[in-house]
């Protein structure tokens, strides 16, 4: 008797809890983005600045997923599969933007490589500014992401261990086959559970993006930049208009996580 | 040496050693194994037997001496040249390919102009499924197989590609006995028909000395005997070998000289009787009985307080009436001692 009132407490805090931290401010945000009307929510998200923002995200991510699942792949292939000196470095490296603020990781590129270091200074005179521009957007978006990755795979290829790959190398595949006919599909719904979270990571990156975009409008805002702007402006219905958006974005997200979940569940299962 | 180790088609292991940073996996090991034959690599774990089938097969490196396989040197070949078989553990199948891909494998990624025809690799992967029995298994997956289906398919993916030299490590080791018992008589059965030369790592001396028609019994990175299952269990080179085989008996005798030296028997080498039959016989007292089977074992302690294992066939046991604390009379039948080097048997 006690563990049943015990249970239904328990039930009952983690869904208010939840109803409060999520559920209201997701209604709150889509109530407040249609509350001047769906014409006032159509014209917010075809400005140019907004169509820009979005674009601009789209490209970023576009950009950061492709490089994220080939460099999550080395790192997590040779942490795994390979022994090396220095290998425990090389995993706390590779945590190490999850434990640092994203202002901090902004900063460190501007200090690095920012328009005042012989570096950007050199790269601005050829005519391809880094910081304040797109590609300082993406550089900081990849460092903020790249943890997620490696952090499925490693776990993933070390329960599962090299014997499969010698086997394969044994039976005389070559290194190529091996990868794609052994490693590849044993981790392939590791790497698309990878791809989601990092991807809903990268478009909702705001911290380290802030501090390199140099909020021009309609150049290098990203659509969480762009949501701020707008906040700002005092022109709440655009601003809950480019949040809904980001919701939309990180429902589907999960909707794909879930999925992704259902189906590999599915096929171990098999 | 180079020329004599070109010429031999078998596999020759020469001198090789292997460390793991300041532990030796392999001491200046050699051996040398004939084409066709069945050996077994025997011994506890950490003796390094994995290390020397790994070393062959080329998964591991080695520091020095040189390994030769169909009479090239394995540095000069890759791991496509050297043509083997082997057989994991722990079975390593391709877990999202079926029965029939994981055993295709090896054909459909053959070089193109190696590569036989679909119709060809069916035809072989069937042929496949017949020799371990599982044609009805075809298209499951490697994780809706028991242990024993599994390890076979894993047997028959390795043969596919028609190995010189089929390489087991622990194969049975994770397997009911039934099952174990099972596979082992349908490998020598393989290695009847096919002669494939095979090595065979185990941990079990009973499965070494079943299966295999030489066996290789190793401790701590060396080779401490090579031989027939005979010859290793009768005639064996040191206590290491002696105790490994199976159960002895030690005890200290007094010598000539006045030093005493140990003494192995075999429990199995002791006669038993409830009479003195002569007045050199050891006299003691039964202090356990354990009865498994056709074998019954009896525990006496004889009157200088040594407690001596003594195996009898279950049938004499009944005949001669022996119960807990029943006088007995022992006769050692063959007697085990070692000087420093090499085999001294007295009977």
């Amino acid at each position: 008797m006690r563990a049943t009132i015990t249970k239904w407490a328990l039930v009952i805090l983690a869904v208010v809890l939840f109803s409060l931290l999520i559920v209201v401010p997701v209604i709150a945000i889509f109530s407040n983005a249609f509350k001047e009307g769906f014409d006032v929510f159509r014209a917010a998200l075809t400005m140019p600045d907004m169509i820009s923002a979005i674009q601009l995200t789209l490209l970023t991510l576009a950009i950061t997923l492709p490089i994220n699942m080939i460099f999550g792949l080395c790192a997590s292939w040779a942490i795994a599969k390979c022994d090396f000196y220095g290998k425990p470095l090389l995993l706390t490296l590779i945590d190490l933007p999850l434990s640092v603020s994203p202002v901090i990781s902004g900063m460190v590129f501007v200090f690095l490589i920012g328009p005042r270091t012989p570096l950007g200074a050199w790269f601005s005179d050829k005519g391809f500014p880094i910081i304040f521009s797109v590609p300082g957007i993406v550089i900081v978006t990849l460092f903020v992401t790249f943890p997620i990755m490696a952090r499925e795979l490693i776990p993933l290829m070390q329960a599962q261990g090299s014997e499969e790959e010698e086997a394969a190398l044994i039976l005389g595949a070559s290194g190529w086959q091996t990868f794609w006919k052994v490693t590849l599909p044993n981790i392939k719904w590791g790497l698309i559970y990878g791809m989601i979270l990092a991807g809903g990571r990268a478009i909702g990156e705001f911290g380290a993006v802030s501090v390199v975009s140099g909020h021009i409008r309609g150049k290098t805002n990203t659509l969480p930049l762009e949501v701020e702007v707008l906040y700002n402006d005092y022109n709440t219905s655009a601003a809950f208009a480019a949040a809904s958006v980001l919701a939309c974005i990180s429902l589907l997200c999960l909707l794909l996580k879930k999925w992704v979940e259902y189906v590999s569940k599915k096929e171990a299962q098999s | 040496m180079m020329e004599q180790v070109i010429s031999n088609s078998g596999i020759i292991v020469e001198r090789v050693s292997k460390n793991y940073g300041s532990f030796d996996a392999l001491k200046e090991v050699s051996l040398t194994i004939e084409p066709g034959e069945l050996v077994a690599l025997l011994g506890p774990s950490g003796s390094g037997k994995t290390t020397l089938l790994r070393v062959i097969a080329g998964l591991d490196s080695f520091d020095s001496g040189l390994v030769s396989l169909n009479g090239e040197l394995i540095s000069h070949q890759s791991l496509r040249e050297r043509n083997i078989g082997f057989v994991f553990q722990h079975y390593a199948l391709f877990r999202h390919m079926t029965v029939f891909e994981n055993i295709a494998f090896g054909l459909r990624v053959k070089p193109r102009k190696e590569r036989p025809q679909e119709s060809e690799i069916k035809k072989t992967v069937h042929k496949l499924l017949e020799l371990i029995q599982l044609e009805w298994l075809a298209d499951r997956y490697p994780s809706q197989l028991s242990g024993g289906q599994r390890q076979r398919v894993a047997l028959a993916r390795a043969l596919a590609v028609q190995p010189k030299v089929l390489l087991l490590d622990e194969p049975f080791g994770a397997l009911d006995a039934n099952v174990r018992q099972e596979l082992r008589v349908w490998l020598r059965e393989f290695h009847r028909q096919s002669k494939v030369t095979t090595i065979l790592v185990t941990h079990d001396q009973e499965e070494a000395l079943e299966v295999a028609n030489k066996v290789v019994i190793m401790n701590k990175g060396k080779i401490e005997q090579i031989g027939s299952p005979e010859d290793v269990y009768h005639h064996p080179k040191n206590p290491f070998v002696l105790h490994f085989l199976g159960k002895v008996n030690l005890f200290h005798s007094r010598m000539e000289d006045g030093n005493t030296s140990p003494v192995y028997i075999r429990p199995d080498q002791i006669e038993i009787k409830i009479e003195a039959p002569n007045s050199e016989a050891i006299k003691g007292s039964v202090i356990d009985i354990q009865s498994i089977g056709v074998k019954t074992k009896v525990k006496v302690q004889t009157e200088s307080n040594t407690v001596l294992d003594v195996d009898m066939p279950y049938e004499e046991f009944l005949a001669m009436k022996i119960t807990h604390q029943s006088t007995v009379f022992l006769t050692p039948k063959k007697v085990f001692h070692f000087k420093e080097k090499g085999p001294d048997y007295s009977i």
